[in-house]
């Protein structure tokens, strides 16, 4: 399992980072702006492009097949693409602003608190 | 509809609620109550078994005697799957669960509530017991027919899982893969929550390390599984179970909400963040070196 964490933060240049296999890794960005570009990549083979379309977005981004999106809260959403497969992605937005979650397409779990068996 | 009254003679332990009448001690005797708590909560896994007859009423309503009767009764949401090929689920608020059920499908019905008149009763007396505040606890139902079960996945939330009707196998692990897990639930194929990436360290945990020990359920065992253990299920004949699920505040709960009810009483705390660049992050280093003072004020 791979997971990578962005984090937007408070000027206007774009990110990158890489993860190590198994181990979630952040990537402190400079940036949050209106149409900044995120990207990190995972590994083996995972690469996650984004755009933040609206300032501070805070957003989980998953995708074990394809394209992804995230949710947003307040004040709004985060779109990208998955370009390689399979990406685990956090995007986490500076303190004070909104947070969201990412879905897998199709996957009801996220639904409803079903614990116990 | 509600469940009719219970019929078993000696179904109840006490009237759940009334006052001296633990309805913990319903669930995990031969432990007493404070055997429980000393040894068991919020850490260790229970199982206990015995006769569904020595559970408390609301346990022992008809309606739970077989799958295909809870299933003509109950009337609300539904979250299916075939949880022997993996956690993948959907939820439906209209469809029929006896039909979901007999295309072999595992089902969680999470409003059981409302056919349970004395449920409200019964868990705000469980909740008393363990001493929780009121209303983090609820009662849901798992129905699966045979072979079929829950993929293998660790809750965020404490279970007491009660098996009514049917038999199935439980396998948990001892040690948890995350002591306290906050958050929602996490396993092989569900996505992980983003609070679990904080709490884990430098890598996710994965079921394939852990040593898991089989618990057979049958009418009348009880499996306290605190949360954070890895756990999967497969019924070895069709299945009823009801699980208590318990959102207990942890003490970090608590912290940020006399914290948060502090700081609105400063109006710099409440400051919109913005404006000229360095403004509000040199405001916010000040506050911050004040906060050790507060935070040692607090109780």
């Amino acid at each position: 399992m791979r997971v990578i964490t962005i984090i937007a933060a408070a000027t206007c240049l774009p990110v990158a980072g890489v993860a190590d296999a198994g181990t979630p890794h952040s990537v402190v960005s400079p940036a949050a702006a209106l149409g900044t570009p995120l990207r990190g990549a995972g590994l083996p083979g995972g690469n996650v492009l984004g755009t933040v379309i609206r300032p501070s977005v805070q957003g989980t981004v998953i995708s074990p097949s394809g394209d992804w999106h995230g949710s947003a809260v307040a004040p709004g959403p985060v779109q990208g693409t998955v370009v390689h497969p399979p990406v685990l992605g956090t995007i986490i937005a500076p303190p004070g602003q909104w947070h969201g979650t990412g879905i897998v397409p199709g996957s009801g779990h996220d639904a409803e608190r079903n614990s116990g068996g | 509809m509600a469940c009719p009254a219970p019929v078993l003679p000696g179904a109840a332990t006490g009237t759940p609620g009334a006052p001296g009448v633990p309805v913990l001690a319903g669930l995990v005797q031969p432990l007493s109550v404070p055997e429980f708590l000393e040894a068991h909560w919020p850490t260790t896994p229970l199982a206990v078994h015995g006769p569904r007859s020595r559970l408390p009423a609301p346990l022992n309503a008809p309606c739970f005697d077989t799958p295909a009767a809870f299933l003509s009764t109950y009337r609300g949401r539904v979250l299916f799957g075939r949880g022997s090929r993996g956690p993948r689920a959907a939820l439906s608020a209209d469809a029929d669960p006896a039909a979901l059920y007999a295309m072999g499908l595992t089902l969680y019905l999470p409003d059981v509530e409302p056919l349970l008149p004395e449920s409200s009763a019964f868990l705000r007396a469980l909740e008393a017991d363990l001493g929780l505040p009121a209303h983090c606890a609820r009662f849901t139902a798992w129905a699966s027919p045979e072979t079929d079960g829950a993929a293998c996945h660790f809750d965020a939330e404490d279970v007491f899982s009660i098996q009514l009707a049917g038999r199935k196998r439980f396998s948990v692990i001892e040690r948890p893969a995350l002591r306290h897990a906050m958050g929602s639930q996490f396993g092989p194929g569900i996505a992980p929550p983003p609070e679990l990436v904080h709490q884990v360290g430098s890598r996710l945990p994965e079921p394939d390390e852990a040593e898991f020990i089989d618990i057979p359920m049958e009418p009348g065992s009880v499996l306290y599984l605190p949360r954070g253990h890895w756990h999967r299920t497969v019924a070895e004949a069709d299945s009823l179970s009801v699980t208590v699920a318990i959102a207990a505040p942890t003490l970090l709960d608590g912290l940020l909400v006399q914290l948060r009810d502090t700081l609105l009483g400063d109006e710099r705390w409440r400051r919109p963040v913005g404006g000229l660049p360095g403004t509000a992050k040199a405001e916010r280093a000040a506050l911050l070196a004040e906060l050790p003072a507060l935070v040692a004020r607090l109780t």
